[in-house]
């Protein structure tokens, strides 16, 4: 027998009229995982999370959480659920602890240890005003609020946004742990690094669109990333089109620019052969890396 | 701080606190100066002489009884426009309001019906406006004794409360709005707007006799016209500006749960 999605959407559809919104999304996040959902800025991330949180409601298909129609149960869909706003905007007249203490209290009575314990890992003192924190200390309040009454699924809208690395650090773990305890993350950023260390799979959603379902290792190794080489004596003249996985290359005075698809290694053990002063890796961009597989520029 | 209503308190607290403030100052300088009203006979003299139109807006009662001075100075004009401006903007405040600082998402990701957090946001309005209806009574039970005002307690009861409801009608139209719209500018200006047209009408009305008949339109004639000084409660007004408001309340509510939140 099949476990119960914890997120099932079924045509789901968000007509906004001409750009924005999603469009007949079919998609499932298994019980237990952390599910990534990817895709450049105004994709319909958030549009799919606030369907989902049933702040706003489908024009047309309809979305399953925990197996609960998102519509007809929400409450008790958000009972068990812990959502982070992309845009987070918090009460700053209160401080982090009269926050917590207030969702504790009207979602029954949470315990506020838990909460104070996240607060001491993401080195948050709960006791300043909100309206004093920092972007990235705000941003801490919204995932202690998220997570301190120990939800089913977790609905984390670009929760990296503002954190120092370390912080980062830290939130991985903190996903780590809760993925252990067998609860479900959906997690939806717009940079893959960010998704592909923490993320069993990931969706990846475009112009209100659908366009891949991926395991992460399986998107790694089609991954698209440029790398950069200044050699010593000049860029050597090779014939560097012939190796393994490289797409494109071009030079410039003794900097050559590669752009190479899955492993790089075929090209670090070219290249080892010279003497080599400067490596430079780009981020792997997501737009470039993955929409060119999945569709074709619409409107460019 | 445990729910909706008492948080919404919570972070009222400071400006109820100045509110309060406010009507105890505004009672006390307006009560203690009637003795020296209450020697002054050309007072009325002046007033007799006065156009229609000014003194439809003091009233009909002599300046220098305390019934005409009270509801002259206060519950004329100034108390039902404070209790007009707390109600409209905290109605705005209730679902626009949060709407517009974006904290309403993060509200509703707890599980809170759309529904509750109109009525307990609706009560936490009701709640304020009690409270500062029960110190402008108190405040003026107190000066009246001591200034040797001679009006019924009834009376300033059933005053206090004509004014409180007439102002939460308002601000029940202002959370309606803004449950509609989500709009905080609709919801602040539509029924301020509404309520400068109901006085402007009472007084028009007041004047031109051929309009007479249709006075009822503003609920400004229907404050006006309850008395509550001299005939204390009576309950068909106090009724029908509750039932008002209880209805666009349960408007709001309906269409609240129905809509989509601003992003």
């Amino acid at each position: 027998m099949k476990a119960t999605p914890a997120i099932r959407c079924l045509g789901l559809t968000k007509d906004y009229g001409k750009t924005r919104g999603v469009a007949d999304l079919d998609l499932e996040v298994v019980a237990g995982e952390v599910f990534g959902f990817l895709g450049p800025n105004g994709a319909g991330k958030t549009t799919t999370i606030r369907l989902l949180m049933d702040f706003i409601r489908p024009t047309a298909g309809r979305a399953e959480v925990l197996g609960m129609d998102t519509f007809t149960e929400s409450v008790e869909i958000r009972r068990r659920v812990g959502y982070l706003p992309g845009e987070l905007s918090l009460y700053e007249g209160l401080t982090g602890k009269q926050l917590f203490a207030f969702f504790a209290s009207i979602r029954g009575h949470v315990p506020l240890d838990h909460a104070m314990e996240l607060c001491e890992r993401l080195e948050l003192d709960p006791s300043r005003p909100i309206g004093d924190l920092s972007k990235g200390n705000k941003q801490k309040v919204g995932l202690v609020q998220a997570f301190m009454h120990r939800p089913d699924l977790l609905i984390l809208d670009e929760p990296t946004s503002g954190l120092d690395p370390l912080i980062q650090h830290e939130f991985h773990r903190m996903l780590a742990d809760t993925a252990a305890e067998g609860r479900t993350v959906f997690l939806s950023s717009h940079v893959l690094s960010e998704v592909e260390h923490m993320a069993n799979r990931v969706g990846i959603i475009r112009s209100g669109s659908l366009v891949a379902i991926e395991d992460v290792a399986a998107l790694r190794s089609k991954a698209i990333r440029s790398l950069e080489f200044k050699f010593a004596g000049g860029v050597p003249a090779e014939d560097w089109s012939g190796i393994a996985g490289v797409v494109e290359s071009h030079s410039i005075g003794n900097v050559a620019h590669f752009t190479v698809e899955g492993s790089v290694d075929p090209l670090l053990k070219a290249i080892a052969r010279h003497e080599v002063v400067d490596v430079i890796s780009h981020e792997p961009d997501l737009e470039e890396t993955f929409l060119s597989y999945y569709s074709e520029p619409a409107d460019g | 701080m445990g729910s909706v209503w008492s948080k919404t308190l919570f972070d009222r607290r400071r400006a109820l606190i100045w509110w309060g403030i406010g009507f105890i100052v505004l009672t006390a300088g307006i009560i203690s100066i009637f003795p020296s009203v209450r020697n002054s006979p050309e007072l009325d003299k002046l007033t007799e002489e006065l156009p229609a139109a000014l003194k439809s807006l003091i009233g009909e009662r002599s300046l220098t009884s305390p019934i005409g001075y009270v509801q002259s100075r206060l519950f004329q004009l100034m108390v039902p426009v404070l209790f007009l401006v707390f109600a409209i903007g905290q109605g705005a405040e209730a679902i626009a309001g949060e709407e517009h600082r974006k904290t309403m998402d993060l509200l509703l990701a707890n599980p809170l019906s759309r529904t509750r957090v109109v009525v307990e946001k609706f009560a936490a309005l009701c709640v304020q406006m009690v409270m500062l209806d029960a110190l402008l009574f108190v405040s003026l039970f107190l000066l009246c004794r001591a200034f040797d005002l001679q009006l019924s307690t009834v009376g300033l009861a059933a005053a206090s409360i004509n004014a409180l409801l007439f102002g939460l009608l308002f601000g029940a139209i202002a959370l309606t709005l803004g449950a509609v719209t989500g709009h905080r500018g609709i919801s602040v200006g539509i029924p301020t707007a509404a309520a400068i047209a109901a006085y402007v009408w009472e007084s028009v009305t007041a004047l031109v006799p051929e309009l007479a008949s249709y006075a009822g339109i503003s609920p400004f004639h229907h404050y006006v016209a309850s008395d509550p000084l001299v005939r204390g409660f009576v309950v068909s007004y106090l009724a029908a500006f509750m039932g008002i408001s209880i209805i666009l309340v349960l408007i709001a509510t309906f269409t609240f749960s129905r809509r989509d939140l601003q992003n």
